[in-house]
């Protein structure tokens, strides 16, 4: 099983140590894993700005680079959905057979090598940040609008780590507001809905907050750091391999 | 009629000047959310019911024109009159024309959202006819010369207090007195005067029926039939696509529209008109507006499905956060913002991008629409048809090139992560949007790429 | 071209294809309860009254009891007389505007969200279940159904010039969304359940 790692591209640039866990959980799951490194980014900026017909550069890159694969995986919800439902390279074909083999790195545990243990330790007050695009999107758990069971890919393999004490926020599955360019563009909102969501962690008595997307934990982090909270964030991946 | 300006990121931030006027904004709305998740849990065929209501207005609208003439034949066979208004301002000619024919200056309205897009109450003000909303969150803006911020709560963004003091301005209340019970009762008193005086009334319509040629409409107060009963003459004001086919389906809509809306079972009355009254007359006008315009766009017209129960924007994050006034249409908040653009894609370019696509508005819709997909597809549609930012374009191509260069995405992320190192107050400035409320990230000497390079050297 | 051509054209036009509704039979998992036990619960919950009315209860003493032996009712309901309807000679509704206790039938009542339907035939004048300030139903718990299914089934073919389901007495939240009963209609609703 010959696996491709996706990095998004502010994890390559502002997160590395975000790869680093998620290759290393990985790689100790026995993986097979391989970096493309000329790999930039998804497209997602432009295209959730209305610039989708400006990621053919985008799209191209990811078809030259991710072809061959049993798999691709990345430690991103939003990235993740981003090429599932919009890749269109030149190569349509290609193109296809990625989007059937690209997984989020929560799901591609649960779902692909089926984790059921893990031998990691966490000892700290941990808050899941349901990111938007990776549960309402892929599914990664059931969202609280609908009348259907529940379920939570994330939840349960950081039910896995031991000492870990997970508590939920008030609000469940509320946006944290990054939203790609929105986080500029509609500045105020986007700093009070981060605002909102940092203060219902903080209310919990939450030490770590967590989740599959390192966008919406820059966004967090950057208001916590900017509020002197002593708060802190880390990628799900970086838990799963703490020791 | 408000000359805009003002983009919805204008707006907002005007409103989150005062944070705490915003978190009351939120939580209240919020729990209405709350409410509505409640009644829905109680129900273990919720998911079926939005499933087949949603099912019930695919057919709609593929049927429209077969329904509206059945419809019509029908209604007409009741005794109903029925007008056609191709756009907002036919609308409001047919209506005053409907008025000066019998005389009438004075008339109580229900809520409709549809006279609130034609701007029906503006047209009849200059005509010098005297409009009386009878809705009381509607009475409450009407008085404050402003227009309802929620299709469903009217005066959501007013508090008690505030709504104390208009009150006394206008009602002859007491000074300082804000008790919603006391507040209600002088409302019910000042406009149950108009209902007995006035002999025209206009309401709205919650669904027609194509079967039957009847039409129903959906209050907790009774102000439409209070007005309607009493009245001489009742104009119901209607778009085209709130046709259902069959009475029957009414057990789907009715079961789903209050818990959507308010968390309420039902709303305390479903009126079903069919006939006018002895001695009265009923009309009915069908208003296209835009509407077979959005019935011929395939990635838009779900958003004509809609039911006006207002959930999306109860559960809108941004909504909650900015207030329907900064949408700037009658109809705001996540439905509005994809059916404003269809009517006019300039003045509403900016609608689509108030919204993080969290998706939260399409799964608490009762129809099923696509709303957030449908967001997404608006920001295509506005930038190819020129109505982005040249800023925003030119900053987005070059973005793009980098991104589809790896060795210059490389060099750019290195040279950008340098820059932070070496100039952190440069980058620290609040000019940019970024830092106004957020510290940016700490920039790490390596990249992932990098640290790949020299830890794992493998491809 | 009249705007109506002009509308019915650009819709044909611009409609998609699709041709099948969906059925609408409920779901056998949907929940099953007591109708009785169901409506009164959420009636109260929606700010309404029940009161059960045994076959040996005298239900005009019973009415009196709940009203105050002074109260001003007036109803249409043969078998219960009270006042009138009209004074002789008016049929203007706008001469309801003081009636006190509006007293009907109602044709049934559907347990899931706590209304009843009426029409002509139960209320008479449109505007009486409206203009009063309160309201009393007399209503037999035979004629309750669960759902809204059931109610449209009821409904199916009848001949009315209007119908209506009532819920609970007349009320408004517009006010910080604090519940206020009494908005324009009646203050309160209070259905006498007969068996």
């Amino acid at each position: 099983m010959k696996i491709a790692l996706f990095i998004p591209c502010y994890i390559d640039q502002f997160y590395p140590q975000v790869g680093i866990a998620t290759l290393e959980v990985l790689e100790r799951l026995g993986c097979d894993v391989h970096f493309p490194p000329n790999q930039t980014c998804c497209g997602q900026p432009m295209a959730n700005s209305g610039y989708q017909h400006l990621d053919g550069g985008c799209d191209n890159l990811i078809v030259k680079n991710f072809s061959g694969y049993d798999y691709i995986v990345g430690p991103s919800g939003s990235c993740i959905l981003h090429i599932k439902h919009h890749l269109h390279g030149e190569d349509e074909e290609a193109s296809k057979d990625i989007r059937g083999k690209v997984f989020e790195f929560t799901e591609f545990l649960t779902d692909i090598l089926k984790v059921e243990t893990l031998e990691a330790r966490f000892p700290h007050k941990v808050g899941l940040h349901q990111s938007c695009h990776g549960q309402r999107g892929l599914h990664l758990s059931q969202m609280s609008e609908l009348v259907a069971p529940p379920f939570s890919k994330p939840e349960k393999l950081l039910g896995m780590v031991k000492d870990i004490e997970l508590i939920k926020p008030e609000r469940v599955d509320e946006c944290c507001g990054f939203g790609g360019t929105f986080c500029v563009f509609e500045e105020a909102v986007s700093a009070k809905m981060g605002k909102d969501r940092v203060a219902d962690h903080q209310n919990k008595g939450i030490e770590i907050i967590t989740g599959v997307d390192v966008s919406c934990l820059m966004h967090m982090e950057g208001i916590m750091r900017r509020q002197k909270s002593p708060m802190k964030v880390m990628h799900i991946a970086e838990i799963l391999n703490s020791r | 009629m408000q000359t805009v300006t003002k983009s919805h990121a204008e707006l907002s931030e005007g409103f989150n000047k005062d944070e705490a006027r915003v978190s009351w904004h939120d939580e209240t709305l919020w729990w209405i959310r709350q409410k509505r998740d409640k009644a829905a849990h109680q129900m273990p065929e919720w998911e079926w019911l939005r499933q087949t209501a949603s099912g019930i207005k695919d057919y709609v609208l593929g049927n429209l024109h077969d329904l509206l003439e059945l419809f019509e034949a029908n209604a007409l066979a009741n005794g109903i009159k029925v007008h056609w208004a191709a756009d907002a301002a036919e609308h409001n000619r047919i209506v005053y024309g409907i008025l000066q024919e019998h005389g009438v200056t004075k008339i109580v309205k229900s809520k409709s959202m549809l006279t609130e897009e034609c701007g029906l109450n503006e047209y009849l003000h200059e005509k010098q006819v005297d409009v009386v909303d009878t809705d009381l969150g509607e009475r409450i803006v009407q008085l404050a010369g402003e227009v309802p911020s929620h299709i469903v709560l009217p005066c959501i963004h007013w508090k008690k207090e505030e709504i104390g003091e208009l009150f006394h301005k206008f009602l002859g209340t007491p000074e300082g007195n804000a008790d919603p019970q006391f507040l209600t009762g002088a409302a019910r008193i000042h406009l149950r005067e108009k209902f007995l005086t006035r002999r025209v009334a206009i309401t709205g319509v919650n669904f027609a029926v194509a079967e039957t040629g009847e039409f129903v409409v959906c209050t907790n107060e009774g102000n439409a039939d209070m007005g309607t009963h009493l009245s001489d003459i009742h104009i119901a004001c209607m778009g085209i696509e709130k046709i259902i086919p069959k009475q029957e389906h009414l057990g789907i809509f009715l079961r789903l529209l209050a818990r959507s809306a308010t968390g309420q079972p039902t709303t305390t009355y479903n009126s079903h008109f069919k006939k006018p009254a002895p001695g009265q007359e009923m009309h009915i006008v069908l208003v296209d507006n835009g509407r077979s315009r959005q019935l011929g766009r395939p990635d838009f017209r779900n958003s004509l499905k809609c039911i006006r129960c207002g959930a999306c924007m109860n559960t809108c994050p941004v909504y909650r956060r900015s207030g329907g006034h900064s949408y700037k249409y009658a109809i705001s908040g996540p439905i509005g913002s994809i059916l404003a653009p269809n009517l006019d894609m300039e003045k509403h370019a900016d609608l689509p991008f108030a919204s993080t696509l969290c998706g939260s508005c399409s799964n608490v819709c009762p129809v099923k629409i696509d709303i957030h997909d449908q967001l997404y597809k608006w920001r295509q549609e506005i930038t190819k048809n020129g109505h982005a930012p040249k800023a925003k374009t030119f900053a987005m191509k070059i973005v793009a090139a980098v991104l589809a260069r790896p060795w210059m995405y490389r060099l750019g992320g290195s040279v950008a992560r340098k820059m932070m190192r070496l100039f952190p107050s440069l980058m620290n400035n609040k000019s940019i949007p970024w830092n106004k409320a957020r510290e940016l990230p700490a920039p790490p000497k390596q990249s992932f790429g990098e640290w790949y390079a020299k830890n794992r050297k493998k491809v | 071209m009249s705007s109506r051509s002009a509308i019915l054209q650009a819709v044909k036009q611009n409609q998609p294809t699709v041709e099948t509704l969906p059925d609408i039979t409920q779901p056998d998992y949907a929940l099953k309860f007591g109708t009785t036990e169901k409506f009164a619960e959420v009636l109260t919950a929606i700010g309404g009254r029940v009161i059960l009315v045994d076959e040996t209860d005298d239900l005009k003493a019973l009415i009196l009891q709940v009203y105050g032996e002074e109260a001003d009712i007036v109803s249409v309901i043969d078998e219960l007389p009270f006042k009138p309807l009209f004074p002789p000679g008016t049929e203007d509704p706008h001469v309801l505007e003081n009636v006190d206790i509006a007293l009907m039938k109602a044709q049934f009542g559907v347990s899931e969200n706590g209304s009843v339907w009426v029409t002509e035939a139960e209320y008479k004048v449109r505007a009486f279940p409206f203009i009063c300030q309160h309201l009393a139903v007399v209503l037999s718990r035979n004629d309750l159904v669960p759902y809204m299914h059931e109610a449209y089934q009821k409904i199916s073919g009848q001949q009315y010039g209007f119908g209506l389901f009532i819920a609970g007495p007349s009320k408004t939240a517009d006010i910080e969304q604090s519940l206020v009963l009494g908005a324009h209609g009646p203050k309160t609703m209070t259905v006498f359940l007969t068996q």
